[in-house]
């Protein structure tokens, strides 16, 4: 973001600082459970833990995300953000779906494991274009 | 929809940023409704109105005002 945040306000930057971060804690989280899950057997009880905690941050970014909408003034700056998470859900969406069908072959990893992170970079990447394209 | 947003804010010698401080949006925001990429609401038309001292017919225009 850091074409765009010369020109934001202190509740835009504010907003998008603690977005940004939560989106950093969903990757780190998700990257570390994985490798968790992947080195050791866990039971079901654990496993379950372990999936609620990887939800958590998700939730909590939503929650910013809403509230963000809810105080942003400005309606053109709103327009781009629900259009920037709509090309995010797109674009796991596209993915998920192709990759369920050729995955084993020619993946090497789950695409369920990088949903997040393709979410993440596409929002983030559709959003800095956006703005940079209307500079 | 097209606008005259632009011309109004070259009489009075204003920049975007000018237009977006008094608006209370970003500057992004009047260079998106200036060059047509975003049509602004309601609420939004009406404070460009009022800034501008005119009716919102004479900011915007759609296709069909101007076949009229």
């Amino acid at each position: 973001m850091a074409i765009c945040k010369r020109q934001l306000s202190a509740y835009q930057r504010r907003s998008m600082r603690s977005i940004e971060t939560m989106m950093g804690i969903c990757i780190a989280l998700n990257i570390l459970l994985q490798a968790v899950l992947e080195r050791h057997h866990l039971n079901l009880v654990t496993r379950w833990g372990i999936a609620l905690l990887s939800i958590a941050p998700v939730i909590a970014t939503i929650l910013l995300v809403a509230r963000y909408l809810r105080g942003e003034k400005d309606e053109y700056l709103r327009n781009l953000v629900v259009e920037s998470i709509l090309w995010g859900l797109g674009i796991v969406l596209i993915a998920d779906t192709f990759f369920s069908y050729v995955q084993p072959d020619s993946f090497p990893i789950p695409i369920g494991n990088i949903s997040l992170d393709i979410f993440v970079l596409t929002v983030s990447g559709r959003l800095e274009a956006m703005l940079w394209r209307n500079q | 929809m097209k606008n005259r947003l632009r011309v109004l804010r070259a009489e009075r010698n204003w920049s975007q940023a000018d237009l977006a401080q008094k608006l209370e949006v970003s500057r992004q925001s009047v260079n998106a409704i200036e060059t047509g990429k975003f049509d602004p609401s309601l609420p939004l038309a009406f404070r460009l109105a009022r800034l501008f001292e005119t009716d919102i017919e004479s900011i915007f225009s759609d296709d069909f005002t101007q076949h009229e």
